[in-house]
């Protein structure tokens, strides 16, 4: 999606629970090209009202050399939410999943993004 | 010939471990899905071989309770009911409360301010002039 992104001007933020120690981590594992927000005290994620309580979480665990994600334990998190915001801080779209098991729909995101600020 | 009945304990055992196996192939390659991001919106197929498994296991060890020799077939039977009930469960955990969000279209954006990977603080009001794609996401596994 990175080129969607730098042809429309547009900068991927992105924020969770985790403590900047796991966001580090996970950015560097992933290698995500953009910042890392962290919300350990979940205050920013509370106050958007998007807290899901005790959500199931996951952890992959390789087994016989085949990644698995293995459900464990549960924890408070953010309802994973999409906002595209423009130039002036409006917010122009907003995306909520509605089943934690999928992921977002590249689609729906060049969408929004050409249906906000044009197709470039 | 049909298996006599003292030789059904025999049947019970490996016809259990069939079930057993069947819903334990079946959750592995659903948790492999996992990390490729492929999940099925509706894992029927999953779902499906599940419930054969256990239904399996739970005939063999009705076989074998019936021929006198509950044992042998009850360990794998257990296992594999209580793992396909786990994947029942694990599904309908899946929908998302709708929280009650405070941002709206067409409106600003509600303050922003964390700590970033970098280190630093970072407020959404240092990004206006900007476009930007804010996601709140689950976190690290």
């Amino acid at each position: 999606m990175a080129p969607l992104f730098e042809s429309h001007g547009v900068r991927v933020i992105a924020l969770s629970k985790d403590t900047l120690a796991q966001a580090r981590k996970h950015k560097e594992t992933d290698r995500l090209p953009f910042l890392l927000l962290s919300d350990p005290d979940l205050g920013v994620i509370r106050s958007f009202g998007l807290l899901h309580e005790k959500a199931l979480q996951f952890k992959t665990t390789t087994i016989f050399g085949v990644p698995l994600g293995v459900p464990w334990g549960k924890k408070t998190m953010a309802i994973p939410t999409t906002l595209l915001v423009d130039e002036a801080g409006v917010v122009r779209w907003i995306d909520q999943a509605d089943d934690y098991r999928l992921r977002g729909d590249e689609a729906r995101v060049r969408e929004a993004v050409v249906a906000a600020f044009g197709s470039a | 010939m049909p298996p006599s009945r003292d030789r059904l304990p025999l049947v019970a055992l490996p016809l259990a471990l069939t079930g057993f196996l069947l819903v334990n192939a079946a959750w592995l390659h659903y948790l492999a899905t996992i990390p490729r991001e492929k999940v099925p919106r509706r894992p029927t197929a999953h779902l499906l071989a599940m419930m054969l498994g256990a239904a399996i296991a739970i005939g063999a060890l009705a076989l074998g309770a019936s021929s006198g020799s509950l044992w042998p077939a009850l360990a794998p039977t257990v296992l594999a009911a209580l793992l396909a009930a786990f994947f029942v469960y694990l599904l309908q955990m899946a929908p998302l409360p709708d929280g009650a969000i405070t941002a709206a279209v067409g409106q600003r954006l509600p303050l922003i301010e964390a700590r970033g990977d970098d280190g630093a603080i970072h407020r959404s009001t240092d990004w206006q002039g900007g476009r930007v794609l804010f996601k709140f996401y689950r976190g690290s596994w």
